[in-house]
């Protein structure tokens, strides 16, 4: 029968949830959410920055990836309280004004980008690789990806995209951030 | 069921045993790497959440006299990476290294990580051979005992209800001591060991016989084991390569290994004799090296 | 010949807006009253549905609707919704629409489902025994209990083959279950708009047009009240091809009047897409005593799990291998068991039946005394010579291929072992074929009035196919790339396209696309031959200017312009249905390192050859081979599914275990570059024949190294070392 619904019941939660203050992208942000709730739910849905992924849930494949005061982590085993009060990135933070991080563009250019799921977390973890090691050595690059799967590139482009970004920070003498 | 548990914020250890007290279903909430999922599928349903982060007598690595002080809710990666860990007990930073991805280091606490009591876990290895122990809080008051006495089983501690860890002390390894770790994994990273060991010795000054011994092993038992039979086989005499693959030989005996869809009993049984051989020659070289578990 | 686009090292022309986050995937999209569903899935490998019972769930907090079997009286061979049997844990049994995520999960979990349990079929084996229990019971072939089809092979004389052999050889191979392993779960949404009646559905497809097909079939409707959006795919492999979702999806926004999004949990992946259904394969093979292959024998058993979905006929007509064996006489079916519905992986069954033959080929060489290179190279295909069954190889280049990456690992110093302390090293090479194809392939080619073109295609832009369009579109018209967009359309706006799948699109849909370029420089000479004053066949359109031969030339822009005056528009088009038949050649030598205590084997690097035709797009060729070769690796040493009697253990990114950017070697790639006649340019389908060498390469380097052969992949660290003191025994 067309349009047959069965059943609307009551909204599950009779209270709305409060207001949450969270510090996304270096902008303060507020929305009405629950600290139970996952971070990467509260980012995804409730401020609409689905550069975030959700790959698997449980913390394996690192596509939820996002930084917290720095270091990255995965939203998906985050609860968004615990997440309030530190500075939270994610992908949509990355460029500033339009223009590319040289992370991203370095990417763009070796090719390390195929079906681009796991790109915004495999970013974020490159760049907290990099941030905390100027110079890192293949292998350390490689430790530095184990939290972020990919299973379009084989990692040699990804890898070879961040070489090429640290090698052009240690010619400019250390560069920014 | 639905994922939005109530979570309470407490500044101090007081306020957050008062409120574990305070509902059944309340619980502990550190690290959350195993606790989300588990949500996630209807498994665990906690009433209320008791975040510990926000502690700060829980918090950090420190030094308490001679001893590393581990706060409970230290994540792995900041024992990775902390100046003291690195120079007076490297092994730590080392099984630090090794454990999950630079996204679960950041999140997984150390506390939590024992509290969890997985018999594959990373850090209850290095730990046990250094002698550490573990400090408890609850309704009842303060204790400590040696970490060996704390896991009881699988994903069993000798937490009593409204206790909760807080800190881990390590002592200070003796002159002439080394430590190391080892495991046999499927993949490089990201993966569960089937059999896991580690060894600290202690050399007398004559650099050859071993005054201390310690041996433990991972994934081959209900929970993460001191190898005693290893252990007084080694003390007081001479570490050659022989006596440490007998040593070894004894462990792998000593292990109760299970069989599930990584690997066998046998094979567990039989990577526990090849780890503690290697651990064992490792620790023994590290200690020859003069250090405190050091190069 | 020099090209000025094609042969570029373009950057993949929509990855700025991936690197920045801002691709819409599928589970990304919101629509205005979005609701979601969720499915309950059967808990038993093998039952019968006594009862369903949806009362409780329908009270469930937030639930709208909920469908079951009954609700869907129409298939397209496997039901959307279990009716009275379940096949595998975790099919599809009813489906919940509810106002947020967490409750249809919740609910789904409460549909109540009384189950008689029956005797499960566990693997291949079991299946085939004389009495076992029947998963379908009337729509087997005759051939073997639980066969879903059958293929036989023939070629010569298989006996006469044997009795001319100087030695024969009876090895049996196994590959797993594997999941395709793709980091986005699939995803679809529906909204059936209850007053138009229209439907549209967006999905993570790899197909539109076939999609819609089944969806059509499934819902009744006719292909113009569908429109399916394929959304950007997260990486697919051959996983996302069959409607799943989707059917569910647009009955529930039916009954609710609302949008219904469904994504798969990662765990519903595992346990209900449609993964890379194992194989159980036996080979006798027959040889001179000089290495020539004379006769293979073969019986082949592809697991297709509950419903049909692998089939025999691939992997029958490729385990020969890029060889030359003048006798054939291969049984391949494709079996039921209680696993989920089996689908295609990356070359679909070749990784399987090579792993077969390639791990074979080198237990010939070591027992003759033969160079593993050598024996490769007698034997490799040429011009001429049966291929795929009766047809005649084309060209001569799998020598060229096997001989490249020989070369380039350094293969002189052969496959021989280094020992040092408890690691070992070892060099395998192992060789491989695939078809190249083209299937339904079409496009458009609009000439903008400012001489900027816009290309149209129905092809789900998978691996980077786009960018090559834009080339060929680019070198056509002899403009710059950026001045080229394309774009894919839906069901509704793009032509009808084949799946992007098979390592079709590049060969295929670029050749629709250079066609249709070449038929819009048509239209356009048609156009302006009166400006011009010359005959259409005397204008070219070239190095962007629109020339008369020996005469004036326009600027493309201008003469875009007032073609489209003069005529209205300029849309190229072309439509094809197949291209001159082809094969493509791989091989690859991995250099491993075996810890002899353990067992562990690490891939310390990966040379990679394979003939591409022509490369239109050098980098993304080399990304599609690194990254083929990449899920090679897991195929080879980690990946399985491990099942206990129809259950599977481990459905997780924990337990199914893929490598690691630590567990990866380095990679270095060649390219052959043999033109094909008929694909755009010369190029070659390129996306799947790199996973087809890569487990028995790392296998024979296994034995290289320390003189164990493991016939069944993953070559675990446990297998590994079980055979090597099994060897170490006799």
């Amino acid at each position: 029968m067309a349009g047959e619904v069965t059943r609307l019941s009551a909204e599950a939660d009779s209270a709305a949830p409060a207001v949450m203050h969270l510090r996304v992208n270096g902008s303060p942000r507020e929305l009405p959410a629950h600290p139970g709730e996952r971070l990467v739910d509260v980012l995804r849905y409730g401020l609409g920055l689905t550069g975030v992924k959700e790959g698997c849930g449980t913390g394996q494949c690192g596509a939820c990836t996002v930084l917290l005061d720095g270091r990255p982590v995965n939203s998906c085993l985050v609860f968004a309280g615990d997440a309030v009060g530190h500075e939270i990135t994610t992908i949509e933070g990355l460029s500033a004004d339009g223009k590319l991080h040289p992370l991203q563009e370095a990417f763009v250019k070796h090719g390390a980008v195929q079906c681009g799921f796991c790109t915004p977390g495999m970013l974020l973890a490159a760049k907290a690789l990099l941030d905390e090691n100027r110079d890192p050595t293949e292998e350390e690059i490689r430790r530095g990806l184990t939290g972020n799967l990919c299973r379009c590139t084989g990692y040699r482009k990804i890898i070879e995209a961040i070489q090429s970004v640290a090698g052009a920070r240690r010619r400019r003498g250390g560069g920014r951030r | 069921m639905l994922l939005r548990p109530e979570i309470a914020e407490p500044e101090t250890v007081k306020q957050a045993m008062a409120l574990l007290r305070s509902r059944r279903g309340a619980v502990p909430l550190a690290g959350a790497t195993d606790l989300i999922p588990a949500m996630r599928r209807g498994l665990a349903k906690p009433r209320l959440l008791v975040n510990l982060k926000r502690i700060a007598d829980l918090r950090g690595v420190g030094r308490a006299g001679t001893s590393l002080r581990i706060g409970a809710t230290t994540t792995v990666a900041e024992l990775l990476h902390s100046p003291i860990v690195k120079t007076g007990w490297p092994v730590l930073a080392e099984v630090a290294r090794d454990f999950g991805s630079p996204q679960t280091r950041n999140l997984a606490t150390v506390g939590g990580n024992l509290c969890n009591a997985t018999p594959s876990a990373d850090l209850p290895l290095p730990l046990l051979v250094l002698e550490a122990r573990i400090g408890i809080t609850g309704p009842a008051g303060k204790r400590e005992m040696p970490l060996a006495e704390f896991f009881r089983g699988v994903n069993k501690t000798a937490l009593r209800a409204g206790e909760l860890v807080t800190a881990i002390l390590v002592p200070r390894p003796s002159a002439r001591t080394g430590a190391a770790c080892a495991k046999v994994v499927g993949r490089r990273a990201m993966d569960l060991a089937v059999a896991a060991a580690a060894a600290a010795v202690t050399l007398a000054p004559d650099g050859q016989t071993c005054r201390r011994a310690r041996v433990a092993l991972g994934a081959v038992a209900p929970a993460p084991m001191r190898s005693a039979k290893a252990e007084a086989m080694l003390e007081g005499r001479k570490l050659t390569p022989s006596l440490m693959r007998e040593a070894a030989k004894l462990a792998a005996a000593e292990a109760r290994p299970v069989s599930d869809l990584r690997a066998t009993e046998a094979y567990r049984r039989e990577m526990t004799e090849v780890l503690v051989r290697r651990v064992l020659a490792e620790a023994a070289r590290r200690a020859g090296g003069g250090g405190r578990d050091g190069r | 010949m020099r090209y000025r686009t094609v042969g570029q090292r373009v950057p993949r022309l929509d990855a700025p807006e991936r690197v920045t986050g801002q691709t819409q995937f599928g589970a990304d999209i919101s629509l205005p009253g979005l609701v979601w569903g969720a499915v309950a899935r059967s808990r038993h490998p093998h039952a019968r549905l006594r009862a369903v019972n949806i009362e409780k769930a329908l009270r469930m907090p937030g639930v709208l609707a909920i469908v079951t079997g009954r609700d869907f009286p129409r298939d397209t061979g496997i039901p959307v919704l279990a009716r009275d049997k379940v096949r595998y844990q975790g099919e599809a049994i009813a489906a919940v629409a509810a106002l947020t995520r967490d409750q249809a999960e919740a609910a789904a979990r409460v549909v109540e489902v009384v189950y008689d349990l029956l005797p499960v079929v566990s693997d291949v084996r079991a299946a085939i025994r004389p009495g076992a229990p029947r998963v379908h019971k009337d729509e087997e072939s005759a051939a073997l209990p639980n066969a879903c089809d059958e293929t036989v092979v023939k070629r010569g004389d298989v006996k006469a083959g044997f009795a001319a052999s100087d030695r024969i050889f009876e090895d049996t191979f196994e590959t797993p279950w594997v999941h395709q392993g793709y980091i986005e779960p699939h995803v679809a949404l529906a909204d059936w708009d209850l007053v138009s009646g229209k439907v549209t559905v967006w999905s993570s497809t790899q197909a539109q047009f076939n999609l819609r097909s089944d969806l059509a079939e499934v819902l009744g409707l006719s292909m113009s009240r569908l429109r399916v959006i394929g959304t950007p795919v997260g990486g697919a492999f051959g996983g996302k091809a069959g409607a799943t979702l989707e059917p569910l999806c647009a009955e529930l926004s039916r009954r609710t009047g609302r949008p219904v999004k469904m994504v798969m949990t990662r765990e519903e992946e595992f346990l209900a897409n449609h993964p890379c259904g194992g194989s159980v394969l036996e080979l006798k093979t027959g040889v001179k005593a000089n290495g020539e292959l004379v006769a293979l024998e073969a019986r082949l058993l592809f697991d297709t799990g509950a419903y049909e979905g692998a089939q025999s006929g691939t992997g029958a007509v490729l385990v020969q291998g890029p060889y030359r064996i003048p006798n054939l006489l291969v049984k391949a079916y494709a079996i039921y068991t209680n696993k989920p519905s089996a689908g295609a992986r990356r070359a679909l069954t070749s990784p399987h039946v090579h792993f077969a033959i390639e791990s074979q080929l080198d237990i010939i060489a070591h027992t003759l005394g033969l160079d593993p290179l050598a024996i490769r190279l007698k034997n490799a295909l040429r011009k001429g010579d049966p291929v795929v069954g009766d047809s005649a190889l084309p060209y001569s280049v799998a020598a060229k291929v096997i001989r490249t990456a020989a070369d380039r690992a350094g293969w002189s110093h052969g496959p021989k072992s280094r020992v040092s302390g408890s690691k070992a090293r070892g060099l395998g090479l192992a060789a491989g074929h695939w078809t190249c194809w083209a299937g339904p392939s079409s496009a458009y080619v609009q000439v903008n009035e400012d001489g900027t073109l816009s290309v149209m295609t129905g092809a789900v832009n998978l691996t980077g196919t786009d960018t090559s369009f834009a080339q060929i579109a680019a070198e056509s018209f002899g403009i710059p790339v950026e001045r080229v967009t394309v774009q894919v359309g839906d069901t509704d706006t793009g032509p009808r396209n084949e799946g992007s799948w098979g390592s079709r699109v590049l060969f295929g849909v670029g050749e629709a696309v250079r066609r249709a370029c070449e038929d819009a420089k048509r239209q356009l000479g048609e156009a302006i031959s009166g400006e011009l004053g010359r005959k259409p066949s005397e204008i070219e359109v070239a190095n962007g200017r629109v020339r008369a031969r020996g005469g004036r030339s326009l600027p493309l822009a201008e003469a875009a312009s007032r073609a489209a005056d003069y005529r209205g528009a300029i849309v190229g088009r072309a439509a094809l249905s197949e291209l001159p038949f082809g094969i493509s050649f791989a091989a690859q030598v991995a250099e491993v390192e075996v810890d002899r205590e353990t067992g562990q084997v690490e891939v310390k690097r990966l040379t990679c050859a394979q003939d591409v035709g022509l490369a239109i797009n050098p980098m993304s060729v080399e990304g599609q081979i690194e990254g083929a070769a990449s899920q090679g690796i897991g195929y080879a040493l980690s990946e399985e599914y491990v099942y206990d009697e129809g259950r599977l253990l481990n459905s997780s990114l924990m337990d199914f275990r893929m490598p690691t950017a630590l567990d990866h070697p380095e990679y270095e790639v060649a390219l052959i570059e043999e033109r094909l006649d008929g694909g755009p340019f010369g190029a070659k389908g390129v996306g799947e024949p790199g996973l087809v060498p890569t487990a028995p390469a790392i296998a024979n380097a296994i034995f290289a190294a320390v003189g164990a052969r493991v016939r069944r992949i993953p070559i675990t660290p446990e297998r590994l070392l079980s055979e090597m003191k099994r060897q170490a025994v006799s």
